[in-house]
């Protein structure tokens, strides 16, 4: 995935409160956006698991027991 | 009137007798209880003065139920002297985590949001200790809604580190960590969704165990994240924690657990990369020690240099944030301000992530837990690790130096206990030292389903330790 710089990740998370209807302050917005461009970063490794197509997101875990 | 004719000999004896079983791991406490030396009543006593004067202090409970405690306690007496009728737990006093639901009792889940709400019904968790005769004393002190692993509560303050009271106890299941280490309750139940367990343990010296996913029903707790949540105990030795387990999902849950120290035969991998990575001056050096421990027990310790820890602790983190962020979101909408800066943000977050990552996340999981499964647990039975990077930090610190470079507190002591989160495997910490006068824990995972497993290594190894010494 793209790596997001500081503009979008604000805006992402302006986009995601409204959308939910949630009235933010300035200062947790700066705050989120801040922390949600150093999660994206964490999640990047995600990209390098080796994942098929058609791989499903559910699990028996029952079966793994 | 007493044997020896001085009114309250008696009493003053059981009084002492009840303090000092306050110190015995809860496998021999239910069985003097069981054998009726000292009766319910005056353990239960002895646990909740020791409460009160504690929690000053250390801010453990965030309410004790003083009244229904003894009432508990008389009633397991008076069965235990007329039927007989006694589980394995017959009269114990235990804590749960102000997260587990308990018919009646206050359940704040820590949250300003909650401060009146009581749960109309036991979780099934609660419902199996109290089938087994155990009392529950109190509701523990916990990060908000379970969503951090400082237990700095704005609502409720913070539950400290009977260690060093200025230091976080780790969370989110803090305050049931510091009952154990302040020997206020022999054992206490916990969950852990990103390490909440573990953490807690590992910084406060006790035990904790994360069971395989599933394991133990996660019914009537409040959720954070299902696809991750977790119910387990926490005890001060791990044979408590297979007394409990046993309880919490049956037999069939500690297959493979034994007393015995041989361990010939049992293969370990340290995983060299991430998980050995950052650590605290003498935190590695206590888990090496732990490594030697078990080699010189029999088993095999080898390194293993495949990097599975940033993928699976990303799985777990992007999981984490969407689940939790779905779970509060109209909460959050309504009441912004009533949740605490950290979570808040936390929350926004999650609902700011692309549902692609999520998406991915799952299916990562799906591909790491097969691919480890093949690869690493063929070559291995367990895996050993340092709990946390760090020992036990000041409270108020949101960074941490890990050897010199500044990391986000919750992000450093999450990274090598959410991994486990996100595959599902269990996953134990176990205290394996001291470093600048605070616990190290090593954590022992193993594959799903070896739960039992695990907590047979696990005490092993801490018989070979020795006693591990109690916050003074």
């Amino acid at each position: 995935m793209t790596e997001w710089n500081a503009q979008q990740t604000e805006a992402a998370v302006r986009l995601a409160l409204q959308r939910c209807d949630i009235t933010a302050t300035e200062r947790d917005v700066t705050a989120a956006a801040a922390q949600l461009r150093a999660v994206l970063t964490r999640l990047a490794p995600l990209d390098a698991v080796a994942v098929e197509a058609e791989e499903p997101i559910d699990l028996d875990w029952t079966a793994l027991r | 009137m007493t044997a020896s004719g001085k009114p309250g000999g008696t009493a003053k004896r059981q009084g002492r007798a009840a303090e000092h079983a306050l110190d015995l791991p809860l496998r021999a406490l239910a069985q003097r209880l069981w054998q009726g030396e000292i009766r319910s009543v005056d353990v239960t006593q002895a646990v909740l003065d020791r409460a009160r004067r504690e929690n000053g202090r250390l801010n453990a409970f965030l309410s004790i139920d003083e009244e229904g405690a003894l009432a508990a306690a008389r009633r397991a007496d008076e069965m235990r002297q007329s039927a007989g009728a006694r589980g394995a737990l017959g009269g114990v006093p235990l804590a749960l985590k102000d997260l587990i639901g308990e018919a009646g009792a206050p359940f704040t889940c820590g949250s300003d949001l909650r401060r009146s709400v009581r749960a109309t019904a036991d979780a099934d968790a609660t419902a199996r200790l109290r089938a087994a005769g155990a009392i529950f004393i109190g509701r523990t002190n916990l990060h908000e809604f379970a969503y951090g692993i400082s237990n700095e509560n704005p609502h409720f303050g913070p539950a400290r580190n009977p260690w060093d009271p200025s230091r976080i106890p780790g969370g989110s299941s803090g305050g049931s960590a510091v009952a154990v280490a302040a020997r206020v309750v022999p054992a206490s139940l916990g969950t852990d969704t990103g390490g909440s367990i573990r953490i807690p343990a590992a910084l406060c010296g006790i035990t904790g165990l994360k069971p395989t996913y599933g394991l133990v029903s996660c019914a009537g707790v409040y959720p954070l994240s299902p696809s991750l949540d977790h119910v387990g105990p926490m005890a001060r030795c791990v044979d408590d924690l297979a007394l409990l387990l046993e309880i919490l999902a049956g037999p069939a849950a500690v297959r493979g657990y034994a007393t015995a120290t041989d361990l010939r035969g049992v293969r370990i991998g340290l995983p060299r990369p991430y998980f050995w990575e950052q650590l605290g001056p003498g935190v590695g050096a206590a888990v090496e020690d732990a490594a030697r421990a078990l080699s010189a027990l029999g088993a095999t310790v080898r390194d293993i240099g495949r990097d599975f820890g940033p993928a699976s602790s990303a799985v777990a983190t992007a999981i984490l944030m969407v689940e939790a962020a779905t779970a509060h979101r109209d909460a959050v909408r309504a009441h912004p301000q009533r949740y605490g800066d950290d979570v808040r943000e936390r929350l926004y977050v999650g609902l700011a992530l692309p549902g692609e990552r999520y998406v991915r996340a799952k299916q990562a999981r799906r591909a790491l837990i097969r691919d480890l499964r093949r690869t690493i647990f063929e070559d291995v039975d367990l895996l050993l690790t340092p709990t946390t990077p760090e020992v036990a930090t000041p409270i108020g610190r949101e960074t941490i130096e890990v050897p010199g470079k500044p990391f986000n507190t919750r992000a450093a002591m999450t990274r090598f206990t959410n991994p486990f989160n996100g595959l599902g495997f269990p996953a134990l910490s176990v205290p394996c030292g001291v470093a600048r006068g605070l616990p190290v824990g090593a954590q022992i995972v193993g594959r799903p389903g070896e739960d039992g497993f695990v907590l047979r290594v696990g005490a092993a190894y801490e018989r070979a330790r020795g006693p591990f010494p109690a916050p003074s």
